[in-house]
């Protein structure tokens, strides 16, 4: 199988790590990712700045691009860039006029089919290859944290369960992980803009996810959002000053959690690069129950 | 000032309180989550209203003192993928600190993630960035 | 050649002011066949009236055209002048002027012409009218009242006490409906069930009354005054005849784990149950979904139990024909549940309650006898958050509409919460307090100057769980959108009331319209509203629109005051503008080929066939055949005949025709 893929700017150099684990993890599970050629940002947050035009027009060339080179769906793994993508994507599909005039303005023709996919979308669609290739099974309570960008607009993303989604919690639990039920799993943590302009900000909203995850008793953060996994983990420390508190839970991208459950080498899934070290205990004993089929080696 | 007094003040229709807001802090604040648009039993899509506003006040010259950090940021980032097609953390930070005077901020921060590999020192642009200017010249009028 | 009348209305400045009335007047004497016109300024008034009746009779007129409002203004009016003066009602037409014309353009030439135009059309239709006479149809003078709730019961209580029969069908297994899960009702906090049972008692004793309980409308055939229905009457596996309601039978059943629905699931039953103790009939129901003896294990300890040999285990549903000369729909509503909620835990936290349920902590004769408790642990909640407009006027995610009886419950709910247990804090999130109504708004006052509920104006955007409370996180928009978080024992969602489960199929059933919303719709909002938009068929209650008890009760006496307007009849008039199958002389008897592709596009299946036979009774030819008492002259089947052999009385193509020509 093959699937067009839009890593965006952040998986080429702060969210690197995100960027190498799945392209370990989809090697595993034989998807080939195509990168769009030549592609460009997104325009994130500050397009719209400089107007909607441009944000548009930004957004609509890479899903041109992605067209003209045969691909019907793409993978955007950062949140972000699949909220700005799927958006214009959606916001093409039935209208002919603004396709015209995007496509002046890019200087390309663009049908409107190309369908944008986040990276949760695609797991779930391998959920029992996971399973299959679960070498280590990764008995851990975890949180698995969703974020604001990846679940919505509601139109967009389409989780059936806008407000308590469960796709990741299901993927996870593929691997033998135990999801805890949280509150804060679509809460937002501040997002990318303020992470530079507004750390206290962050540190606020941020610190509550890291709270109540720590309270709930989980032992990492899963994440599918780099901006998430930024202010999570790079500002640990300002999190850590505000809440008077020394948590030292882990944020994981999901693919990371993933790699290791599968017995990925921890260096090729980039977990050398996180700020607070991924540490993970030993993982809980299996419980035995009368129908659990879970077969141990 | 709220989200819902934003929006109050904008049913008006009326030219001072429309000001009253593009003048405000308030539309700089959103960080764009897009809960409230999740959650509004009339789907407002509150953060498109508040791409529009920030638009209009920059536009009219009435930006909020505060917001200065938040565009300067917007403007660092827009002026890198306009140079590159790609944004170039550290030139678009080193960018951004260079216009808000920020210059010890995250100094240590930024040494950490360069040695964690998480950095590029040169930017990756892409190439055809003429295509990118095009684009720019097309929307906005030939910025950066 | 006709000597028709044209008679054109100023209607005062309506018409007046926009249309030259004398000039059109002027240009009608030019008319071909039109012997008399002239114009006044209310031609519905006496005098207006008079006019016409006078120049009917000096000018020998076979026709009336009258060019005002709109028909369905003043038709009847100019039809009965025009029968007064001796000419047959039907050969008076309607231009209409002011809503087709006069309201809709400006003062122009071009206005006053088509004024004329319009006046022309009809001209040439009244050439083409022929006499016609109402339609008289036998009426059954009995009622079926669909609903055992407060509405149904006062609906057939009022009729029955009319002198009627009536048959009151209840799906669920004894009348009372939501009001006998009530516990106190505002504004006068009387008990619901006290003021109920007595007026169930009184159903069940009428001897006007048949109760069919358990039962549900199977099928709809006829029209006004003479409908047929078929009522299965669902087995309760229990000889009513024979059982005396000891209960014996209750306490004996093993299985005690089936969901109350009458207590809204907050407690457990038994497979073989009473809904409540007042209920009535007070006859149980074995539920065989649930009951061992349907799931293949043997068990009959209910039936050694019956000291009367009640129980039947092998009964069958019946079937039961009857014909009655009114409908009354009181099929009410139901609640939207807790699990519609994505940012209140999608049901999933068992101390977010609908205000139903909340009703069933509060009812003395609820699963916990009126103590509030609440369903995780049973403890009684210290903090109780009520969010008013749950669902309703949400158009995201819910209704768009007021659910109207929430404002007042929710004030209720937390007065009696205040009352029950002192100590209690009581929340409300609201977006508008909505109390109209008699000694409403002083209810309101009360819970918040004298019971001490706090009202917070703002909604709630989420509902998480946290350390055993229910954390609530709101807006208070009254000190300018400052955040809120209560940290709650339970919350109460005033959730949206919603059409009841099954009224989209019983309205098609009946032929009824509905709303965009599936609540069944008034044929006026304003002049007709317990009418449905099929004659003798009426509504009552919640089954239209969400609606607090005193409203349902006047609204069920109405309709049961246009019902017995109905049935104190023997006949019934009907317009004549239906259609009918055209006649030829043998051997061609029709130009009707017996395609019958009219008999299934009738909306009211007011078609069927006749054979023509000879002496010998062999059939010659099969023709369509249209039952003047259904017909509603709608013309679908007119346009659809093939070889034009339907025609319809007051607008035959003929008519139609010429009208279109004259233009």
């Amino acid at each position: 199988m093959r699937i067009g893929y839009y890593p965006g700017c952040s998986l080429t150099s702060s969210a690197r790590e995100y960027d190498e684990s799945v392209r370990a993890v989809c090697e595993m599970l034989d998807l080939t990712l195509v990168e769009i050629p030549d592609w460009n940002c997104c325009g994130a947050s500050s397009a719209h700045v400089a107007g909607a035009e441009l944000a548009l027009g930004l957004r609509a060339r890479n899903l041109a691009l992605a067209e003209a080179a045969g691909l019907d769906e793409i993978l955007a793994p950062c949140a972000a860039c699949f909220n700005r993508l799927a958006s214009a994507s959606v916001e093409l599909a039935d209208a002919p006029d603004k396709r015209q005039a995007v496509s002046e303005v890019i200087g390309m023709p663009y049908s409107g089919k190309v369908r944008v996919l986040n990276m949760l979308a695609v797991l779930e669609r391998f959920k029992d290859q996971i399973a299959a290739k679960t070498e280590q099974s990764f008995r851990h309570k975890v949180a698995c944290y969703y974020g604001c960008l990846l679940v919505r607009p509601t139109k967009v993303a389409q989780f059936d369960r806008v407000e308590d989604p469960q796709s990741m919690d299901q993927i996870m639990a593929a691997t033998g992980a135990k999801p805890v039920r949280w509150s804060s799993k679509t809460e937002c943590c501040g997002t990318g803009l303020s992470t530079i302009t507004r750390t206290e900000l962050v540190a606020n909203l941020s610190g509550r996810i890291v709270a109540d995850a720590a309270k709930r008793e989980a032992v990492a953060i899963i994440t599918a959002c780099p901006m998430c996994q930024t202010n999570l983990d790079m500002r640990r420390p300002e999190i850590n000053q505000k809440l008077q508190q020394k948590h030292r839970i882990p944020v994981l991208y999901v693919t990371q959690a993933l790699g290791l459950a599968m017995g990925i080498d921890p260096q090729r899934l980039g977990l050398q690069r996180h700020m607070v070290p991924v540490e993970l205990p030993e993982p809980e004993p299996e419980v035995v129950t009368t129908d659990d089929d879970d077969d141990e080696d | 000032m709220p989200s819902c007094q934003v929006l109050r003040l904008l049913q008006y229709e009326s030219s001072e309180n429309d000001r009253r807001v593009l003048e405000s802090e308030s539309i700089w604040l959103c960080l764009s989550c897009d809960t409230c648009h999740s959650r509004c039993p009339q789907t407002i899509n509150t953060p498109k209203v508040m791409y529009f506003l920030r638009e209009e006040s920059v536009r009219l010259g009435l930006a909020h003192p505060k917001s200065k950090d938040a565009q300067a940021f917007h403007k660092a980032f827009l002026g890198s993928i306009a140079r590159h097609g790609r944004l170039h953390e550290i030139g678009m930070l080193m960018n951004y600190k260079f216009r808000t005077g920020h210059l010890l901020q995250d100094m240590t921060l930024g040494s950490k993630l360069y040695q964690k590999g998480k950095l590029e020192l040169l930017p990756h642009g892409i190439e055809d960035k003429a295509a990118v200017k095009n684009l720019f010249k097309r929307t906005t009028g030939d910025k950066e | 050649m006709s000597r028709l009348g044209v008679f054109v209305c100023h209607c005062g400045e309506n018409i007046g002011a926009t249309v030259d009335v004398t000039e059109v007047a002027e240009r009608c004497k030019h008319m071909s066949g039109v012997a008399h016109a002239e114009d006044y300024k209310y031609l519905c008034s006496n005098p207006g009236q008079n006019k016409i009746k006078q120049a009917i009779q000096e000018h020998q007129l076979d026709g009336v055209v009258v060019a005002a409002c709109s028909p369905r203004m003043h038709e009847p009016t100019f039809r009965r002048a025009v029968s007064d003066a001796g000419l047959n009602a039907y050969m008076c037409e309607v231009a209409n002027l002011r809503e087709h014309c006069s309201w809709v353009h400006q003062k122009a030439d071009s206005t006053t012409e088509k004024a004329v135009d319009l006046v022309r059309l009809q001209v040439e239709k009244v050439k083409r009218n022929k006499p016609l006479d109402t339609i008289q149809v036998p009426i059954t003078r009995s009622a079926l009242v669909i609903g055992g709730g407060i509405a149904g019961i006062q609906a057939a209580l009022d009729i029955a006490d009319s002198g009627h029969k009536v048959i009151l069908v209840e799906r669920s297994p004894a009348l009372g409906g939501h009001m006998a899960q009530l516990s106190e009702t505002f504004p006068t906090l009387d008990c619901s069930q006290c003021i109920l049972t007595p007026r169930m008692v009184d159903v069940s004793r009428h001897p006007n009354i048949t109760l069919l309980t358990y039962s549900e409308v199977e099928h709809v055939d006829g029209f006004i005054g003479n409908f047929k229905v078929a009522i299965r009457k669902r087995a309760r596996m229990i000889d009513e005849e024979l059982c005396t309601g000891c209960g014996e039978c209750l306490q004996k059943c093993p299985t005690k784990n089936v969901i109350d629905s009458f207590n809204e699931g907050l407690s457990m039953r038994r497979a073989i149950y009473v809904p409540f103790a007042q209920a009535v009939p007070n006859i149980p129901v074995i539920d065989t979904e649930h009951c061992r003896r349907y799931q293949k294990k043997k068990c009959d300890r209910c039936a050694k139990a019956c000291p009367t040999k009640a129980i039947k285990f092998d009964q069958k549903d019946e079937i039961l024909n009857v014909e009655v000369g009114a409908i009354v729909v009181a099929t009410g509503y139901q609640v939207m549940s807790t699990d519609r909620f994505p940012e209140y835990g999608y049901g999933t936290y068992p101390d977010v309650i609908t205000g139903l349920q909340f009703e069933r902590y509060a009812s003395a004769s609820g699963p916990t006898q009126g103590v509030i408790k609440r369903p995780s642990d049973g403890k009684e909640p210290e903090t109780v958050v009520f969010l008013a407009c749950s669902g309703s006027r949400d158009a995201a995610k819910g209704v768009k509409y007021c659910s109207k009886i929430c404002c007042m419950y929710t004030a209720k709910h937390a007065m009696l919460l205040k009352h029950k247990n002192h100590n209690a804090k009581a929340y409300v999130f609201y977006m508008d307090i909505r109390a109209a109504g008699k000694n409403y708004d002083e209810f309101v006052r009360r819970a918040i100057e004298e019971d001490g509920v706090k009202y917070i104006r703002g909604r709630v955007s989420r509902i998480y769980e946290e350390d055993g409370k229910l954390i609530v996180k709101g807006a208070d928009t009254l000190l300018g959108g400052e955040p809120v978080q209560i940290k709650a024992d339970m919350v109460v969602l005033a959730s949206a009331a919603l059409p009841n489960h099954g009224q989209g199929e019983l309205a098609q059933k009946l032929h009824v319209g509905t709303d965009p919303y599936g609540f069944v719709a008034e044929a006026h909002p304003k002049l007709r509203p317990v009418e449905t938009t099929s004659a003798g068929i009426f509504l009552a209650g919640a089954c239209q629109s969400p609606r607090d008890i005193p409203e349902t009760v006047g609204q069920a006496s109405a309709a049961a005051a246009k019902v017995t307007a109905l049935l104190s009849r023997s006949h019934l008039a009907r317009e004549p503008l239906v259609a009918e199958v055209n006649r030829r002389p043998a051997p061609e008897y029709s130009t009707c080929t017996g395609c019958l592709l009219c008999e299934t596009a009738c909306p009211y299946q007011a078609i069927g066939h006749e054979d023509i036979k000879d002496r010998n009774g062999n059939v010659l030819k099969t023709l369509a055949k249209i039952n003047p008492g259904l017909c509603q002259g709608c013309g679908t089947c007119v346009s659809l005949c093939r070889t034009k052999a339907i025609d319809l009385h007051g607008y035959s193509n003929e008519q139609v025709f010429a009208e279109i020509m004259s233009l």
